[in-house]
């Protein structure tokens, strides 16, 4: 199961070999042939998980103004979400969406079909749950395709280990890939984390990210109903199920740890952390059935020791917020107003955000408002012009730290980077091998409940 | 002609007293010649001009707080909506310039707060997906006859904004969805403004470019924009009212109006001499927002300005289908509540002054 490395890597270990490893891989990125497919210009897109977000993220790609592109494939295991997504996406963009029925593909295969109908160089969507991300990334490396995939792109250690190891392969043939790690991509942030880098708050030694919000998406999920298997039930309702997407706390507050981990140009590299289950009954008093907690509370270690903490709460009722703060040695910056990376970012003298004492405030013109959209626009330049381009290490990176802090919530110990990299406990193993027959990775008891986490009680693994 | 009751009784409002008495003065002039225009038009203005000009409507939340807010009276009449050919900054879409005539309304004298749609939001928020998914069609069936409510918004209802800020961020469509709710809970029909209504009330009887002033210099006395906001939105009624007693018409959020957006619309209008309480286009794909935002540079704070919904105020919901409820972290567009003089509503002006 755990075919990487058994041996403790130190941080610093893993740190210099993945440093000597990426060196390597841009020099053979210099002499690896550019890879932009088609002779007519167009870029072919193959799309794989045809969700909300994914069809998002399909409409962002045909919405790039630099070359045509054109969907050509669709995968997904879900029939209905495949047509509605086809549908929607058919009447937005009428000639750039070219996928007749023999080009829709359903089931756990379906992401090897769809990628088939393209050519080296052209582009695949990877937005399935998480928890797929390795099996389709590798396929997608095999066929020298560049990728956009949303994020997380792991959750737990192994698969880590895994798409660190394909990060690196991605690199080696000079694919582009883009992680939907959008903070990146604002413009506000980026000047942000240029002026926070060069000094204008001090040294940063405290950050603060909230989200409590009402409950969203499947954050909670009802009993499993009769007409559908297990298996299809997590993934359908993946926020609910930690192997499918990390569970709320990775799906929901990993912009937020990304975005910090950015303004600190740094990783955390430990974690400690408070949690709960305080409501788990529907409104009608049906049980939920989900993995996740209602309330997170982590505090992260940066390497020089300072803290960040990442407080998350699904309650409706309750006071909402979901911002985020840096505090350095000679003022503070509000990092997101409102939201992943809402708008305006801005810096202040001392420790209080007052008008007065304001240094700087983000302006964004409008055609560049949209991270999502800047994300694809940022990666087909980066196809089209053969510049370097790859976000999938820092990533997995993004997702493991995440992983971390929700480990620790989930055993109620202090997990370090370490742990968590070189942790045995993949919580799925074997997805590239899995059909619509197969068991699903997480069984129910007698009564229909999923085993959850026990802090204190289960202390080696999240459940 | 003219009732003494209206001027004898001008809006109570909180502001200083050397302000009280100009805007008095405005006020008084503005319904005079305004009563005097309704009487010309319609031969029977007597009636119209004893509404009463404001009164308070209260709503109490589900966790029992009572939010007030007031209504004001915009006294019937005729204008002319749009732009000139020849006026300063003027676009294609504010022109022709061309006569309307209104009935009488009431209008907020603020943008809708975040207090209000707060407890909108609390009182009706729904779990359910716009999509129903598997296992969640029979909670779907309980809410036949509730006020349909939005889904949870994806990000923060608030943005970090106080509760006397401006409510933001709906989508059209939500907006009116608030309006049906305030009338629920009330028992009084509330409504956008419509287009025409709106810039009537935002030139409140003058022709004026800003409505209060010819003098871009003058806004800063009267609206949050782009010289002043500091890039954020302001909590109501902090700046000077217009002669109606309106406040942040310019500027702050921009405010959804009832029109669907056509850049023809007006063409269609003016056809009509005077266009009688004017609905806008049957259909469109977007629909009008008026007066400018805290963003707003002096061409876009002109009361002709047209403004409507752009493809980028979705960009803050990463998803395909967009929410029908919500446009996440736009913190610019917001409403505020109208409602037609209706002499079945109860506890109104209305029915006291026709009692006298």
């Amino acid at each position: 199961m755990n075919e990487i490395n058994k041996k403790t890597t130190s941080r610093r270990e893993f740190l210099q070999s993945t440093t000597r490893l990426a060196a390597a891989s841009a020099v053979m990125a210099q002499v690896a042939p550019r890879i932009y497919a088609a002779s007519d210009n167009t870029i072919k897109v193959a799309f794989v998980g045809c969700g909300g977000r994914g069809t998002g993220a399909a409409a962002n790609a045909m919405s790039v103004k630099k070359c045509p592109i054109k969907l050509v494939a669709m995968a997904d295991v879900f029939e209905d979400r495949l047509k509605s997504s086809y549908e929607k996406l058919k009447k937005i963009f009428p000639d750039q969406v070219d996928v007749p029925e023999d080009r829709k593909y359903l089931g756990f295969d379906a992401y090897q079909k769809a990628m088939d109908c393209l050519n080296p160089g052209d582009i695949v969507i990877l937005t399935t749950p998480p928890a797929f991300r390795w099996v389709h990334f590798n396929y997608a490396i095999k066929k020298g395709l560049h990728v956009f995939m949303e994020k997380p792109v792991t959750v737990d250690g192994p698969t880590s280990r895994r798409m660190f190891k394909l990060a690196q392969e991605s690199v080696a043939k000079n694919l582009k890939v883009g992680v939907g790690l959008n903070s990146r991509h604002s413009r506000a942030l980026q000047e942000l984390a240029q002026r926070i880098h060069g000094g204008e708050i001090g040294d940063l030694i405290l950050q603060r990210g909230y989200r409590m919000c009402g409950p969203i998406g499947f954050f909670s999920s009802p009993p499993k109903p009769p007409d559908i298997s297990d298996l299809l039930y997590q993934v359908r309702r993946f926020h609910s199920f930690i192997w499918a997407s990390g569970g709320c706390f990775s799906d929901f507050y990993i912009h937020i740890i990304d975005h910090q981990s950015w303004m600190k140009n740094d990783w955390p590299i430990k974690a400690q952390a408070l949690g709960g289950r305080h409501y788990k009954d529907s409104p009608d008093g049906i049980p939920y059935v989900d993995q996740n907690f209602d309330t997170y509370s982590v505090e992260y270690t940066f390497p020089d020791g300072s803290k960040f903490f990442m407080d998350g709460r699904c309650m409706k009722g309750c006071q909402e917020s979901f911002c985020s703060f840096a505090h350095g040695s000679k003022g503070m910056a509000i990092v997101s107003k409102s939201g992943d990376c809402g708008y305006p970012s801005s810096t202040y003298k001392g420790q209080t955000p007052d008008r007065a004492n304001r240094i700087w405030t983000s302006k964004i013109e409008p055609q560049e408002l949209d991270p999502y959209q800047n994300e694809w626009n940022d990666l087909i330049d980066a196809i089209l012009n053969d510049k370097p381009y790859n976000e999938a290490e820092r990533g997995v990176r993004a997702s493991l730290v995440t992983s971390m802090g929700r480990m620790a919530a989930h055993t109620g110990q202090e997990i370090t980077y370490e742990q968590i990299l070189n942790s045995n406990h993949e919580m799925a193993p074997g997805l590239d091998k899995l059909t619509l027959d197969s068991p699903a990775p997480l069984q129910p008891d007698s009564n229909g409940r999923y085993p959850i986490p026990q802090p204190g009680i289960v202390i080696d693994r999240e459940y | 002609m003219i009732s003494p009751h209206l001027l004898g009784h001008p809006p109570k409002r909180s502001f200083s007293r050397s302000n009280f008495n100009v805007i008095c003065v405005i006020l008084c002039a503005g319904f005079l010649a305004l009563c005097i225009t309704v009487a010309k038009a319609s031969g029977k203005s007597d009636k119209k001009c004893k509404y009463s000009p404001n009164y308070t409507e209260t709503v109490t939340s589900k966790s029992g707080d009572k939010i007030s807010f007031k209504m004001v009276l915009i006294p019937g009449g005729k204008f002319v909506m749009g732009s000139s050919n020849d006026a300063l900054s003027s676009k294609a879409d504010e022109k022709p310039s061309h006569e309307v005539s209104l009935d009488p309304f009431y209008l907020c004298p603020n943008e809708t707060t975040l207090e209000l749609f707060l407890a909108y939001y609390n009182e009706t928020v729904t779990a359910r997906k716009d999509n129903l998914d598997a296992g969640e069609k029979k909670e779907e069936k309980k809410q036949v006859d509730a006020v349909s409510g939005p889904t949870p918004v994806y990000g923060e209802l608030s943005m970090g904004y106080g509760k006397m800020n401006p409510a933001m961020g709906m989508t059209w469509y939500n907006a009116v969805n608030f309006c049906k709710w305030v009338s629920k809970k009330t028992g009084r029909t509330y409504r956008l403004p419509t287009e025409a209504e709106w810039e009537y009330a935002c030139r409140a009887g003058t022709s004026n470019i800003y409505g209060y002033t010819n003098n871009p210099e003058e806004l800063k006395d009267f609206a949050w924009y782009d010289d002043n906001s500091d890039g954020e939105t302001h909590q109501v009624a902090q700046k000077k009212p217009n002669a109606f007693g309106l406040y942040d018409m310019l500027g702050n959020v921009y405010e959804w109006v009832h029109d669907f957006y056509q850049p023809e619309a007006y063409k269609e209008a003016a056809q009509n001499k005077p266009a009688v309480n004017p609905q806008g286009p049957k259909t469109g794909k977007v629909h009008v927002a008026r007066g400018g935002d805290y963003n707003a540079s002096p061409p876009d704070l002109r009361c002709a300005a047209r403004s409507f919904e752009e493809d980028w105020w979705r960009s803050g919901d990463p998803q395909i289908p967009k929410s029908k409820w919500w446009l996440p972290n736009m913190d610019f567009i917001g409403l505020r509540l109208a409602k037609s003089i209706d002499p079945k509503d109860k506890d109104t002006g209305y029915q006291k002054n026709e009692k006298k």
